[in-house]
């Protein structure tokens, strides 16, 4: 029994209590403190740190440490001055002219002109650079002549003086500032050059408030306080350590011990605890949910060639039993546009009715007997998705609902980079997982890049379902000419009204990101557009040397007391 | 001879030891999807929810609780163990076969004019244990595009027999020397004859020694397959990727991976123990002839 009591006790010095320890710090840090060190870590990697082409969510939460945009979003989603002060627009709503910041210093000490921005375009936009939404800018004025090669710069990007420069659009584009918001076209350094090079990525220069000190990738990227940012008094840390691919479980460990003062990658069982425990309670915050995750079906590939397959597989899908797996992060959705976007509609789209799924296949040639077994689609369907995921863990619930309705789905995992390159192949994978998170709050962003007939390719094809509707295309061009906000959110109900009926994609769920840290981190706000903006934080360093101290102190016996009170569920 | 072998291995205690544990094992396999009336792969989410909003734990519907998509835990330990134990003892019946038959006649020819056979197959083991098998199986998944508990069983127990084979060699040329070998031979016996009548039995002790020790690594290695999710593919239930799945609730419900985790470890345990015993007996065999 003694040796029991030491093993239990080991485990739990070992990290292995079902406790989460309490916040460390006996106080919020309500004043800002300039210095000291913010320890982040991410559960993947980043590919890239170049703006131009790095462009998932955790390289955007970097590269906004790296990168001033020219135009940002407020709290609330507002387009706000950056680096530009002020705009102004035509009548006909195609010209807008920027008014830079004057006295702005980028990282390498030369001063900010329009130079700089209209070559950070042009750099961005050019063939040559593998920039995964150059399509969100394609009603600049001369962007096809550009991105073709028959021009030489782009046309519609014009230097009138130093801190003056125009964008010209064919034609009105209501999405113009927000995705001038986006690190994409965000100035960089003239070490960049005019033409992509893959080596800016190790040495990243831009306006923003830190500047990159070392970047060992697969495992941690340092940044440093950028002097010069142009605005006064920030940033207030000194350094920013980012360790990455660090599993969830291994970061609630690293958080405990002091050792990250952040915490955003949970596993379900730890956000659970943290939710719960009257040590934690009143702290953290959710990220609005501003993710779709569904998954498409290749309407190019037998059997979703067919609308009622595609029809059946979306009415045999029950999406409250996905939401259960993670509870309170995950929330039911039906419909494309995800609650944090405008123009989101909470009535339901796609619904659950396997009788309604059996007659839809059942139309299709494909009539199913639930009570024999006999019948349904007759051949096993590849459904493609990354392993170790939490897509892999919906694809097996989704393999037993469609089982229901006589569709036999085969769970095909595959890393990352793989899963990209196959899925986004012509005539290659017949179902997958999919998804969209919000780049800017505005309702485009979740159909011209996913779902247009644009967004088509051989190769790298972003429109997985390969998915062609002519109507749903031309619903898309009226809603981003019309400058109408009422107008505009009326047309994108009915181009989403058009993907819940001919069910290119099925949508399942949202997610929504906790994000917790420990008292002493100071100034954290929810960014609308971007996770874990850490950009404008301070640390109370003396709290948290104070309460590291006391950890130390904590004797091993009180450690081990903890982990026997740990109750086997 | 092996069946007295084996009658002293299994009468010492490590023997008796190894069984009981393989018997618990071999239990839980047989009986373990008999006593759930849930499928391994059927999400029950009607079974409802634990307090804290996650998948139920041990009640009269689940015996042992649901991992986190709701699966009956007993059921799938029960298959998983079916599974591992399959593969792992199909797996070194093939390396064995393999590892006797390249074995003896390397280690028959060996130093003869047919040196060449025996060179060939050497610098194949060499070449084979450079080689490691995770990218192996990855390879061979790859250009069969799935990886089924075929391909698992085929690299596993195609990469297996390399050891065992260098093992039977030396004593197949250990053997060749002696005097009821060389009598044999003096009287006209053919080398097939030879081998079959005279080497065989005295290696096959050895053979089955190792082998039941490889099963043990046979099984960790299909976990370690499941676990590094390069074995076979979702929802099959194995012991490794039950560890995988369940070390994320780690916390909040140890038992998912420490269920998988003794079961793995009593499987590995048990054939260790019962190899370990047969390889004492035959050393003592070895001492008295």
């Amino acid at each position: 029994m003694r040796r029991l009591a030491w093993l239990v006790a080991a485990l739990g010095a070992l990290g292995c209590s079902a406790e989460v320890s309490p916040p460390l710090g006996d106080r919020d840090a309500a004043v800002p403190v300039r210095g000291g060190t913010l320890r982040m870590a991410s559960f993947t990697d980043v590919r890239s740190l170049d703006a131009a082409v790095a462009f998932d969510e955790v390289s955007h939460a970097l590269e906004s440490l790296i990168y001033a945009t020219l135009v940002t979003l407020s709290p609330t989603g507002e387009i706000e001055p950056e680096l530009v002060e002020s705009w102004t627009v035509d009548e006909a709503r195609t010209r807008y002219v920027f008014r830079l910041r004057a006295g702005v210093v980028m990282q390498d000490g030369h001063p900010l002109t329009a130079d700089d921005v209209k070559r950070s375009i042009e750099r961005a936009l050019s063939p040559d650079t593998p920039c995964p939404v150059a399509s969100f800018y394609e009603r600049i004025l001369g962007f096809s002549d550009y991105a073709s090669r028959r021009a030489s710069t782009l046309r519609g990007v014009e230097v009138l003086g130093d801190h003056l420069f125009a964008v010209s659009l064919s034609e009105p584009d209501a999405t113009l500032l927000a995705v001038l918001s986006l690190p994409i076209v965000a100035p960089v350094c003239r070490s960049a050059g005019r033409a992509f090079d893959r080596e800016f990525s190790l040495h990243p220069c831009g306006a923003g408030p830190f500047r990159l000190e070392r970047w060992e990738p697969g495992r941690q990227v340092n940044f440093r306080r950028f002097d010069g940012y142009f605005r006064p008094g920030l940033p207030y840390l000194d350094r920013i350590e980012w360790a990455l691919a660090v599993p969830q479980f291994t970061q609630r460990f690293r958080f405990e011990a002091g050792e990250q003062d952040f915490l955003h990658d949970f596993t379900s069982a730890d956000l659970w605890r943290y939710r719960a425990s009257p040590a934690w309670r009143g702290r953290g915050e959710w990220e609005p949910a501003k993710a779709v995750h569904s998954f498409f079906m290749n309407t190019e590939l037998p059997p979703f060639d067919d609308v009622h397959v595609r029809r059946a597989v979306a009415f045999a899908i029950d999406r409250d039993e996905i939401a259960r797996l993670r509870p309170g992060e995950t929330m039911t959705m039906s419909r494309l546009i995800p609650p944090a976007v405008p123009g989101h509609d909470p009535s339901p789209g796609q619904r659950f009715d396997l009788a309604r799924a059996r007659e839809e296949l059942a139309k299709a040639g494909y009539a199913f007997d639930p009570s024999t077994g006999r019948g349904g689609y007759p051949k096993e369907i590849d459904y493609a998705c990354v392993g170790d995921s939490f897509d892999q863990q919906a694809a097996e619930v989704y393999q037993q609902q469609l089982a229901r309705i006589g569709v036999r789905i085969r769970v095909k995992t595959r890393a990352w980079s793989a899963y990209l390159a196959e899925t986004s192949r012509r005539r290659t994978t017949p179902m997958g997982s999919d998804g969209w998170a919000m780049d800017f709050p505005d309702p485009s962003d979740f159909f011209e890049p996913i779902l247009s007939t644009r967004a088509i390719g051989d190769e790298d094809s972003q429109n997985r379902a390969f998915w062609s509707n002519p109507a749903f295309d031309a619903l898309l061009a009226e809603a981003r000419r019309a400058q109408d906000f009422d107008a505009r959110m009326r047309l994108y109900r009915r181009a989403e009204q058009l993907v819940i009926d001919e069910a290119p994609w099925v949508m399942v769920y949202t997610k929504r990101w906790f994000n917790l840290h420990h008292p002493y981190v100071g100034g954290f706000a929810v960014n609308p557009s971007r996770t874990q903006d850490v950009g404008r934080v301070w640390i109370d360093q003396a709290t948290r040397a104070r309460a590291l101290g006391r950890r130390a102190e904590l004797p091993f016996s009180r450690l081990a007391k903890g982990a026997l009170a740990a109750r086997w569920p | 001879m092996t069946r007295g072998i084996f009658a002293r291995a299994l009468a010492s205690g490590r023997g008796r030891a190894g069984l009981a544990l393989l018997g618990a094992v071999a239990l839980l396999a047989c009986v373990g999807p008999w006593l759930s009336t849930h499928g391994p792969n059927h999400s029950d989410f009607a079974a409802g929810i634990a307090p804290d909003g996650g998948p139920v734990g041990p009640c009269r519907a689940h015996l042992l609780g649901t991992d986190h998509l709701f699966r009956d835990e007993l059921s799938r330990l029960g298959h998983g163990a079916r599974f591992s134990l399959f593969v792992a003892v199909t797996a070194t019946l093939l390396s064995s076969l393999i590892a006797a038959v390249v074995g003896t006649v390397a280690g028959w020819t060996a130093g003869t004019r047919l040196a060449a056979i025996d060179h060939a197959a050497m610098r194949l083991v060499d070449v084979l244990l450079s080689f490691p098998y995770l990218l192996l199986v990855m390879a061979i998944g790859a250009a069969l595009d799935r990886t089924g508990a075929l391909t698992v069983l085929l690299v596993l127990g195609a990469t297996g027999w390399l050891g065992t084979a260098r093992i039977v060699r030396a004593k197949t040329m250990a053997l060749r020397s002696e005097g009821y070998v060389e009598a044999a031979r003096a009287l006209g016996g053919t080398a097939p004859h030879v081998l079959r009548a005279h080497v065989a039995p005295n290696v096959a002790g050895t053979v089955l020694a190792l082998s039941v020790a490889s099963i043990a690594s046979m099984i960790l290695a299909e976990s370690v397959l499941s676990y590094l999710a390069v074995g076979v593919e979702p929802p099959t239930a194995t012991l490794g990727r039950m560890l995988q799945e369940g070390q994320a609730a780690l916390t909040l419900r140890p038992r998912l991976v420490a269920l998988p985790g003794a079961v793995i470890l009593a499987s590995v345990l048990g054939f260790g123990l019962v190899g370990e015993a047969l390889r004492a007996a035959q050393a003592s065999e070895d001492r008295r002839a």
